[in-house]
């Protein structure tokens, strides 16, 4: 779906990416882990095709819908409208039958009239999901969907996101700095080092799902070797470019 | 209720205590009348006072919806080029401050004693703090849902039709408030350079007359008409954002 090799950027003087490569293919859940400012914003503004890479490559087949951090729904439109945005950008016929269709899984039902700010923030999120889900797209891209809610709230979600993921097997890119939530969700994980991003490691996680916490253990020690630029732990393959440490 | 009782007691207070004074004082009527007296002169004139409010009444509301029209329209225009907005806004800024009179009196040499001069004079100053607040608006979007809207599939036509109008609106109701006070000062010293009708001349000839009392109801008058329009800007711009006005 998306392929991308050796990408840098910087912004004037500050270096956001190194060298980065990672791949999603189709019907995957790929998760982006990295420390706060490492640049996954930046990454996924690159692969969504909202940002030109100072070099490198971005192959992408089909549509890429990117969802940024924070909700950004449009606070002037009611949930049901908010939702339905990319339908009616596509020009889709019965936009609000599909989105009311959808409503119920996502937990908006009851709540269609109201405005984003008379919702919480869960369900801000969820109707952001829902908009980007509804979108006419190949590959999703997640900035750090969960960031702004408390702990329970994320769980709930992560939850709820992989149900959603396996009812539609879209192809999913995530970025986040929650271990557990990598671990829980992705089917690969690459693990990026602090700025500028370079993939340190990519950690597979076995597709058996829902995952148990106990399955989460083993993944999660890994990212966060990985994170903390630990030697190899097995069970983990090193990025298969060599890459140049940062100064 | 509980929003209107404190500023109607405030009203009350001073108004007795402006008859008080009168009264004590003997202060002659010419130079500062009893409120009393000034209803009784609102009572008197309402014949000359009623059609001079409708005169300078539609010379503001003509006046304000041209200036509300090109305001916005120049700031949806200059929202297309980057450059054509660089160089305008500086002057636009800059041109609000040239004093009201000084624009009147030029206006009437070159549009004459007509309702046109009013017109333009009411324009002028009340489209400035329109403008500049439309051209605002339409800079402030957040560019987090620019992106994420542009990502949704919409170009720059929907861009602005989904974002950056909703986000100039209540920029551009700010700049509507303001423009509704500037246009009653307006139509005023319009009427005071070239005029035989309206509110303003009445003013400047109760005040050659010395009719302190009579003076003292026209600029009531225009004080209520002042207030009507910013109540009815008000109101319109809760109805045109209910997202706005909703609690969670």
């Amino acid at each position: 779906m998306i392929v991308c090799s050796g990408l840098c950027k910087s912004f004037g003087a500050t270096a956001a990416l190194a060298d980065v490569t990672l791949e999603l293919r189709a019907g995957e859940l790929v998760a982006v882990v990295g420390p706060s400012g490492c640049g996954k914003t930046t990454l996924l503004r690159i692969l969504a095709g909202l940002l030109e890479a100072d070099a490198g490559e971005v192959a992408r087949s089909g549509r890429v819908v990117y969802m940024p951090q924070g909700d950004s729904l449009l606070p002037w439109r009611r949930t049901l409208a908010n939702v339905t945005v990319g339908l009616e950008l596509a020009g889709v016929a019965d936009a609000r039958g599909r989105a009311r269709a959808e409503l119920e899984r996502f937990g908006l039902a009851g709540f269609e009239r109201r405005f984003p700010r008379e919702l919480s923030g869960g369900m801000r999120q969820r109707a952001a999901l829902l908009r980007s889900f509804l979108a006419p797209s190949d590959a999703l891209l997640l900035d750090e969907p969960f960031a702004a809610l408390d702990a329970l709230t994320r769980e709930e979600l992560r939850e709820w996101l992989l149900e959603v993921w396996q009812a539609q097997r879209r192809s999913v890119l995530m970025v986040t700095h929650d271990v557990e939530e990598a671990a829980f969700l992705a089917d690969r994980v690459y693990v990026l080092s602090a700025r500028p991003a370079r993939v340190r490691g990519i950690v597979d996680v076995s597709p058996v799902r829902p995952r148990e916490p106990e399955q989460l253990l083993g993944p999660s020690r890994e990212i966060r070797a990985l994170l903390r630029e630990e030697h190899p732990v097995k069970g983990h393959r090193r990025a298969s470019r060599t890459v140049t440490p940062a100064p | 209720m509980k929003k209107i009782l404190p500023p109607a007691a405030l009203a009350v207070i001073v108004l007795a205590g402006w008859q008080i004074y009168v009264a004590v004082s003997g202060i002659s009527e010419q130079v500062l009348p009893s409120p009393v007296e000034v209803a009784r002169a609102f009572v008197d004139d309402a014949g000359t006072l009623w059609p001079a409010a409708w005169t300078t009444l539609s010379e503001i509301l003509a006046g304000y919806a041209i200036a509300a029209a090109v305001g916005c329209l120049l700031a949806l225009g200059l929202s297309f080029s980057r450059l054509a907005e660089h160089a305008t806004y500086p002057w636009l800024v800059i041109s609000q401050v040239v004093p009201v009179p000084a624009i009147a009196a030029l206006v009437v040499v070159w549009a004459g004693f007509g309702i046109a001069a009013k017109l333009v004079v009411v324009a002028l100053v009340s489209f400035f703090p329109i403008a500049v607040n439309a051209i605002d608006g339409l800079r402030a979007s957040d560019p987090a849902l620019l992106e994420a809207l542009a990502s949704l599939g919409a170009g720059r036509t929907a861009q602005l039709r989904l974002v950056r109008v909703p986000t100039a609106l209540p920029y551009i109701f700010s700049g509507l408030r303001i423009a509704a006070v500037l246009a009653v000062i307006g139509a005023v010293f319009a009427e005071w350079v070239g005029s035989s009708s309206g509110l303003g001349y009445l003013i400047l000839t109760y005040n050659n007359e010395v009719a302190t009392p009579a003076e003292f109801a026209a600029i009531g008058v225009l004080a209520l008409i002042a207030i009507a329009l910013f109540a009815a800007v008000s109101a319109l711009e809760r109805v045109a954002l209910p997202w706005r006005r909703t609690t969670p």
